[in-house]
């Protein structure tokens, strides 16, 4: 098969975090980690071109992993393989977008990344496999990979036992028994004391590990954040007041405060007077506005950034932080304030 | 959720606010929350951490 691999600016080898918001493109044959993958794959399939594109670019502009599966297309792309992205998340959240992409234009399609990577639940169902934590674990990483492309170009699924993690999409079948009879035998395996056995494995909440201090505030740049739905009056971006799928940004330049009339909550998730009333309950802006011109802060963030956490689904505020994370990065931001309701 | 560093604060409604306050005292007692926030971010932690006192200078 025609195999079109996705990679990074990274292991493209254009540069790191500067070269971050390398713009999409295609290169002819396999580069960098591909070289090896393609060796694996062997002789049946052929890495015909290499997708590459900037972490942040790609976490920025989510319309990137269509255009370059048109272009794979182009190329005669019959399957897609994407990293391993290991933990690198804004590497992951592209990894996960350009499967999904993919397998939306009808190309089997699958991803390799750590099962910690916020990405793997981007993936809405699109075959990802277990890759190492860091890079160090390439080669096993890459192995698994290339296993599993065979076998999903081979036309068959991918299990657990090809590495396979994440969400699996859930198809309809005869059960042999009915489900009163396997609610019993679930039962009676909990009382045997199997802790485990379950039809319906609930979501997992991942442990964050915590970024080194700042050395020193008064040095550093800090942005305000908050998921109280916090807007400008009149929500001119229509963030949704429940389940929100989107963040908004607004400008803080020039202003000491946020004023009643100028800002409101439009939280749906409890009474909003109080934060409309006074917004500065929502956003701090008045004290750290203080503190900035009395030293103690750095500098604050020319802009704020929202959302609205009621009834937000994991995947989708795991992938506004990706994409705060990779802003504030990008604007030199060194700490962050996020007031949470 | 897995925040590593977190300030408590007195109501969801008003996460940095005090509408049972004074707006003077309500105001002191923001400011008292973001220099928190300030020393928490300052501060190396390992697992998730409440800071619920005041900054020892």
């Amino acid at each position: 098969m025609r195999v079109v691999h996705y990679i990074n600016q990274f292991f493209a080898g254009v540069g790191g975090e500067e070269a971050a918001g390398t713009e999409p493109e295609l290169r002819e044959g396999p580069v960098g980690p591909g070289k090896r993958l393609a060796a694996l794959l062997g002789d049946e399939h052929e890495i015909v071109a290499t997708a590459v594109c900037g972490d942040d670019h790609a976490s920025e502009h989510s319309d990137f992993a269509a255009a370059l599966v048109e272009s794979a297309r182009e190329k005669g792309a019959e399957l897609l393989v994407a990293g391993p992205a290991f933990t690198s998340g804004r590497y992951g959240l592209a990894c996960a977008r350009i499967v999904v992409a993919a397998a939306e234009a009808g190309l089997p399609a699958l991803a390799a990344m750590h099962p910690d990577n916020p990405g793997l639940h981007e993936a809405a169902g699109t075959p990802v496999v277990e890759s190492g934590a860091t890079g160090r674990e390439m080669r096993p990483s890459l192995e698994r990979l290339a296993a599993a492309t065979r076998k999903l170009a081979g036309g068959e699924e991918l299990t657990a036992d090809d590495g396979r993690i994440g969400p699996v999409a859930r198809v309809n079948h005869m059960a042999e028994r009915s489900a009163a009879e396997r609610a019993v035998a679930l039962l009676l395996d909990r009382l045997g004391g199997d802790r485990e056995a379950t039809e319906i494995p609930l979501p997992t909440f991942d442990q964050v590990t915590p970024a080194d201090p700042v050395a020193d505030p008064a040095d550093a740049l800090v942005a305000l954040l908050t998921e109280g739905g916090f807007v400008p009056a009149g929500n001119p971006d229509r963030l949704e007041s429940a389940r929100a799928t989107k963040w908004v940004r607004h400008s803080l330049e020039g202003r000491d405060s946020v004023e009643e009339g100028e800002f409101e909550s439009v939280h749906g998730g409890f009474s909003t007077q109080w934060a409309n009333a006074e917004p500065n309950r929502i956003l701090p802006l008045d004290v750290a506005r203080e503190l900035e011109q009395e030293g103690a802060i750095g500098g604050l963030h020319t802009e704020y950034f929202a959302t609205t956490g009621n009834g937000t689904t994991v995947a989708d505020a795991r992938r506004f932080g990706v994409e705060w994370a990779a802003e504030l990065h990008e604007a030199r931001i060194q700490a962050a304030i996020l007031t949470a309701t | 959720m897995g925040a590593p560093r977190i300030v408590p604060t007195r109501g969801i409604p008003y996460p940095t606010g005090d509408p049972e306050l004074s707006s003077e005292q309500e105001r002191a007692w923001r400011r008292q929350l973001v220099e928190r926030a300030l020393h928490a971010l300052a501060t190396p932690v390992t697992e998730p951490t409440v800071f619920d006192g005041d900054p020892v200078e």
